[in-house]
């Protein structure tokens, strides 16, 4: 009996013992990693608006306080960024938007023009698609073929001239392509009622 | 490494007195003869999920390099407090302490990797190369040999694995760590870019190194 009761207590303190220097590093890393996550969202809404985003973190967020205003949309929409130009007059918007993908949810920012009609880009906050596939738009020529897009889309082929409202799919990956078509249709057809 | 060289305390009297030989042991088996990929089958999970871009195996080795040899020595050293029927909690438990510290500190200052790998991090606690090297290895030997047979394991795993990924992402995405190695005129084999296509290559791997280069040494 008293052989059952020492198992329990080792395993009481190996588990005090192990897990609490775990938490210490989780709570000393704590403030870099919502820093991190912080940085990721300014990073892609400042890439969406069109503008060049900077390398370094102090930077993103200081480009990101001059020029980028965080709105709360109208009661029951989801809040939205609106962008200032060099003057602080309204350059454009970005929404971020959610949508099914192939493995995961895909969560994007989609920047417009101040006239809501063309894209100023695209880019992935989130996504868990095949990686060496679906997780290629990812890459920059992928993201960047949306500047100056206009929407619905429809798709081709990867490498093939594309209109003004079509984009390159991803050759091997045509379920999470049609993911993001609908996801950005979507964004597209609701732009109009989410901003204002 | 002085304490390998060091007359082990707690070790057995039948063993020979060379424990440079044994330390010599147990990192070759771990590479080579008694290799946790190829001759145990241990960690195919892994094999075929990170090997399609070089960079996610990379992280992931390093990791289960670290996570073995860590666990294998705590285990090691308290190997003769654990009760025989808790050793596969508190294992677990040790394992999992050393995975997620490898975890946070990729969040906190490789936030762009950690992106990517998502959570294949953590799912290095289930790899069976680690819990297998804790209770096969770790349990019955000093901390010094434990590491040495950790740091074995780890590189036996990584080596195959890096071999995997580097013909995986150059026939499938014609690229390596993602710069285009091949030019245009590459069509890429999309098939070995998703896990069948690991399978097929493993597959072959464990035939050419099973079927030719053990069955030579053994002769």
């Amino acid at each position: 009996m008293s052989k059952r009761i020492m198992i329990i207590v080792f395993t009481v303190l190996v588990t005090v013992v192990f897990v609490s220097p775990i938490s210490l590093v989780y709570l000393i890393t704590k403030p870099t990693v919502e820093l991190n996550e912080q940085v990721f969202l300014k990073r892609s809404v400042l890439y969406a608006a069109g503008l060049s985003v900077p390398r370094v973190p102090a930077q993103i967020a200081e480009l990101f306080d001059t020029r980028v205003e965080e709105k709360s949309g109208r009661p029951g929409t989801p809040p939205y960024y609106l962008v200032k130009g060099q003057d602080g007059q309204p350059a454009g918007y970005v929404l971020l938007r959610s949508g099914p993908g192939l493995w995961g949810e895909i969560t994007a920012a989609v920047g417009f023009d101040a006239g809501l009609e063309k894209l100023t880009g695209v880019d992935f906050l989130k996504q868990n698609e095949t990686p060496g596939l679906g997780a290629r738009i990812g890459e920059s020529w992928f993201r960047e073929q949306f500047r100056g897009k206009r929407g619905p889309f429809t798709t081709v082929g990867e490498g093939e001239p594309a209109a003004e409202n079509q984009f390159d799919a991803i050759t091997g990956a045509t379920l999470t392509s049609n993911f993001v078509k609908d996801l950005l249709n979507a964004a597209v057809g609701q732009v109009g009622d989410l901003v204002n | 490494m002085a304490d390998i060289s060091a007359p082990v305390a707690g070790a057995p009297a039948v063993r020979p007195a060379r424990p440079r030989g044994k330390a010599y042991k147990a990192f070759m088996d771990g590479v080579g003869a008694n290799n946790p990929v190829f001759v145990q089958v241990l960690g195919i999970c892994s094999t075929l999920a990170v090997t399609n871009v070089l960079t996610n195996t990379v992280v992931m080795c390093l990791g289960l390099v670290w996570a073995t040899a860590m666990s294998n020595v705590s285990v090691s050293i308290l190997r003769k407090w654990i009760p025989p029927r808790a050793r596969m909690i508190v294992e677990t438990l040790i394992i999992a302490v050393w995975v997620i510290i490898v975890d946070i500190v990729l969040r906190a200052y490789l936030p762009d990797i950690s992106r990517t790998l998502g959570p294949y991090v953590g799912l290095i606690i289930t790899n069976c190369i680690v819990m297998g090297r804790t209770e096969a290895f770790g349990l019955s030997n000093p901390p010094g040999l434990a590491f040495i047979d950790g740091v074995s394991a780890g590189l036996g795993y990584s080596y195959v694995l890096l071999i995997i990924a580097v013909i995986r992402e150059l026939l499938g995405s014609g690229s390596l760590a993602g710069v285009k190695i091949l030019g245009g005129w590459w069509t890429n084999w999309s098939i070995f870019v998703m896990p069948s296509g690991a399978f097929f290559l493993l597959a072959s791997f464990i035939w050419v190194v099973k079927g030719v280069i053990l069955k030579e040494q053994k002769k």
